[in-house]
């Protein structure tokens, strides 16, 4: 599935570009025929926008294609981490937390969707850090 | 503004419907990516927000306007959501247009003329074809109301769309 020159940088994008033109594409097209309307609730979008302190104010148009391009991540995202992960079955957590912490596009989200370790791995991580720190 | 941390969530039931959109049918979410997808969402926008932010303040305004969007998507990466958030761009313009023409349109619906509607029907050209098809049923309406002509009705209805486009 992945075909990537090793150099050019994120799968992500690089795999959404060369998807364009294929079914994907018609769907994208869909999505924003019906004119410019979104279907995130733009209230929304702008309740969190304004939660930024250093935002004074936004046009309409720029919520509206913020709005838009929160769908189009939302998408993007999700289509991603289906396409990378093994299970065509589902998606789970596991394909999200992989595919952000692989791509540097998607580094702003680490803290978000950090990948899963269990208790007993995070422990023994611990103490070999402890333990290299004695020596 | 958000008094609850909630407001900062976006609606789950939206978010669900764009991920089943852009996966195929009959896989399924599990709970836990449907919140981390959610989330991203919301950390998504405020990302993009700060990025257009720095972009408005660079040109020393204080409103964020499209431009900085679409220059904060390059900044972060998201190149490819460029294109088709300029057709959006077109497609909204193209709404408010339209919402322009039927307000201009609206104020004397009794002596709305064939004159007019020759002006309606030229400034539409090219554009998109739910435009031309709303022109078109407003035309035939009116042709089978209206014959009486009054100019001056129709000449400040007409400006006012000619303004709408600039």
């Amino acid at each position: 599935m992945r075909k990537l020159q090793p150099e050019v940088i994120p799968g992500f994008s690089g795999l959404k570009q060369s998807k364009g033109s294929t079914t994907n594409r018609s769907r994208f097209n869909k999505m924003a025929s019906p004119g410019g309307s979104t279907s995130l609730p733009l209230s929304r979008v702008k309740t969190i926008m304004k939660s930024s302190p250093e935002v004074s104010s936004i046009s309409q148009e720029a919520l509206h294609l913020t709005g838009k391009a929160t769908e189009l991540f939302i998408q993007a995202l999700a289509r991603f981490s289906y396409q990378q992960s093994g299970d065509k079955t589902a998606l789970h957590y596991r394909d999200l937390a992989e595919v952000v912490n692989s791509e540097e596009t998607l580094q702003f989200l680490h803290d978000i969707v950090p990948r899963k370790i269990k208790a007993k791995d995070y422990l023994k991580s611990l103490r070999d850090a402890d333990a290299s720190e004695e020596q | 503004m958000a008094e609850r941390p909630e407001d900062l969530n976006l609606p789950n039931a939206v978010v669900t419907r764009i991920i089943k959109d852009a996966i195929p049918e009959g896989v399924n979410v599990s709970k836990e990516a449907r919140l981390a997808i959610s989330k991203a969402a919301s950390v998504f926008v405020l990302y993009a927000t700060s990025c257009s932010n720095n972009f408005a303040m660079k040109g020393k305004r204080k409103t964020i306007n499209a431009q900085d969007v679409l220059c904060a998507m390059e900044d972060m990466e998201f190149e490819q959501f460029i294109e088709p958030l300029q057709q959006c761009q077109e497609a909204f313009k193209q709404e408010k247009l339209d919402k322009k023409k039927e307000k201009a349109t609206k104020p004397a619906p009794s002596a709305q003329v064939e004159e007019e509607n020759d002006d309606v029907l030229e400034l539409s050209e090219g554009e998109s074809g739910e435009g031309k098809q709303s022109t078109s049923l407003v035309s035939a309406g009116n042709n089978s109301t209206v014959n009486e002509v009054d100019n001056d009705s129709s000449e400040s209805s007409v400006e006012m769309i000619e303004d709408g486009g600039d």
